[in-house]
């Protein structure tokens, strides 16, 4: 199970970076706050103090087509916005 | 930034150029800027992307572009602030070392350049050049006096057929007995004079034949050619070879060609009208046209004698191992348009005969100050659009319709370039013929096509 699915790059994201240190991933949904505090830890060589996580519900869309309406679900995920320790940083765009 | 020239030798030079940091960090930063501004991305309001996530997605590329720039532009100025002709392009060297944009912070390139040659070109008065004056003779006056008048010739009906007239009928294919082949092969409304029959017996049979005559030949025998005989018969060639024994012409219209009178009217058509009143007048107006268009063939002999004397004179060394390399790349672009070497090899003996010329050539404006205007383009353009309406038989075009026929010709680049590139020839050729003795020679016209015949052989 990879953990860490993609970083969250936004406006909003950067500010809280700048601002509170703090980073947010998509992460699988079965993974709990422990494993993505190694994972993050891992792959960044940083230290984490607190992992958030929020569960989002997917959305359901329904759309009208000529055949009928179409009904279905966009997934379901989890965010974790991670805590780094004070002097500790992560740069998305510097390493490919 | 260091430019620095080494020269290989007097045709063949180098030029390197470093690029230090420096250079282009600053136009970098400001490109990427622009860039930052407009950038639309998903997650963050237009122009709010931070600096660090537009440079990394576009750092490179912006990069290497901005550093080709400061290339480009550093080596023109250079090559024009130190006056270096040069021949071609620049072309990137072989020696240049590979460029790594992710990791270097300076750069360094090399150019060839191929160096156009040093040349002094001459001329006095001790050098002579032949000037062809083609004679107009009494033939050729005649020729062409019935050349223009022709198109205005009328076709009269005639009772009885003579050698020239033209007859028009029937034909019908007949069997051994003389009878109709009720299935043979029938011509409605052919064509035909006596002429274009070969055999002299034959020929007798349609000399004096009149209207509604039924004439009876063998076309085997009169038109040896099968190209005739399926013209006449509507026939196709392959059938015309197959055909034998003899054909009914049943004679339908006799008409015979005739001169037109030379007259008040017919001279209006021909020239802008009250310009030519008598015979002589007209006489005089197609020699005069005549002996234009034969000026021009001159003037073209000239130029070539010319060139071919100036070539000859001046020794001219190129770099052909760049010019080969130049040739090919420019050419790689082009699609599908595959250059051998083979076919640049064989190309190159007449190119660089053109560059040669082109060199002496803009040696001579350069040395003699020799400028063209705008006016001289026109002119060159009128002269031009003059001798293509002559093409058409039209003689006679007003300057006005010229002139703007002309104009219309010059808003094309392409022409215009090409006009303003035969008026500098022309100012060139005048030059010429100005500094060097000409002698001129007078020549029959036979004479002159023997003298294009003999340069060819050459």
């Amino acid at each position: 199970m990879e953990v860490i699915i993609k970083p969250i790059v936004t406006e909003r994201m950067t500010w809280l970076g700048d601002t509170l240190n703090r980073y947010g991933f998509i992460v699988d949904k079965r993974a709990n706050k422990i494993e993505i505090k190694k994972a993050v830890e891992d792959m960044y060589s940083v230290s984490v103090t607190s992992v958030n996580t929020i569960v989002y519900a997917g959305k359901e869309k329904v759309r009208y087509t000529k055949g009928g309406i179409i009904n279905g679900r966009t997934n379901s995920f989890k965010k974790a916005i991670v805590t780094l320790a004070e002097g500790d940083k992560i740069d998305f765009f510097s390493n490919i | 930034m260091n430019i620095e020239k080494e020269q290989i030798d007097d045709l063949n030079a180098v030029v390197h150029i470093s690029i230090e940091k420096d250079d282009y960090e600053p136009r970098v930063e400001k490109v990427l800027k622009d860039y930052r501004k407009k950038v639309n991305m998903p997650g963050f309001r237009p122009g709010k992307v931070p600096a660090s996530l537009v440079k990394k997605m576009y750092g490179k590329a912006v990069l290497v572009d901005e550093i080709n720039k400061l290339v480009s532009e550093n080596l023109s100025q250079y090559i024009s602030e130190n006056k270096l002709d040069i021949l071609g392009e620049p072309l990137p060297s072989e020696k240049q070392q590979t460029i790594d944009f992710d990791q270097d912070e300076q750069f360094k390139f090399s150019f060839d350049l191929g160096l156009s040659p040093e040349v002094e070109v001459k001329l006095t008065k001790r050098e002579k050049l032949p000037y062809y004056d083609i004679q107009v003779s009494d033939d050729m006056l005649e020729g062409q006096k019935k050349n223009v008048t022709s198109r205005f010739g009328t076709t009269e009906p005639r009772e009885e057929a003579n050698e020239k007239c033209m007859l028009k009928g029937d034909f019908v294919q007949l069997d051994q007995n003389g009878e109709e082949i009720e299935d043979g092969i029938k011509a409605e409304d052919a064509v035909m004079s006596a002429t274009i029959i070969k055999d002299e017996d034959e020929k007798k049979k349609v000399i004096g034949a009149k209207v509604g005559d039924e004439i009876v030949i063998e076309p085997k025998k009169a038109f040896p050619n099968e190209t005739e005989i399926s013209y006449l018969l509507k026939i196709s060639k392959e059938d015309a070879a197959q055909i034998d024994g003899q054909f009914k012409f049943t004679v339908k219209e006799i008409n015979e060609y005739v001169d037109p009178e030379l007259n008040q009217d017919l001279f209006d058509k021909i020239f802008p009208p009250g310009s030519v009143t008598n015979e002589e007048e007209f006489t005089a107006q197609v020699k005069e046209d005549l002996e234009n268009a034969l000026k021009m063939e001159s003037e073209y002999k000239f130029s070539i004698d010319a060139k071919e004397k100036l070539m000859g004179k001046v020794d001219i060394k190129l770099p052909e191992a760049f010019l080969k390399r130049w040739i090919k790349a420019t050419n790689q672009n082009k699609e599908e348009q595959d250059f051998t070497d083979e076919q640049i090899e064989n190309e190159m003996p007449r190119f660089l005969e053109d560059l040669k010329w082109q060199i002496i050539r803009n040696q001579l404006i350069t040395d003699n100050e020799l400028k063209i205007e705008q006016q001289d383009v026109m002119d060159f353009a009128k002269k031009s659009a003059r001798m293509q309406f002559m093409q058409y038989g039209l003689n006679n075009v007003p300057d006005e319709h010229l002139e703007s026929y002309a104009a219309d010709m010059l808003k094309n680049e392409d022409q215009q370039r090409s006009m303003a590139e035969g008026a500098i020839n022309d100012k060139v050729m005048d030059f010429v013929k100005e500094a060097v003795k000409v002698e001129t020679k007078e020549v029959s016209r036979d004479e002159f096509n023997k003298l294009f015949e003999d340069n060819k052989k050459k």
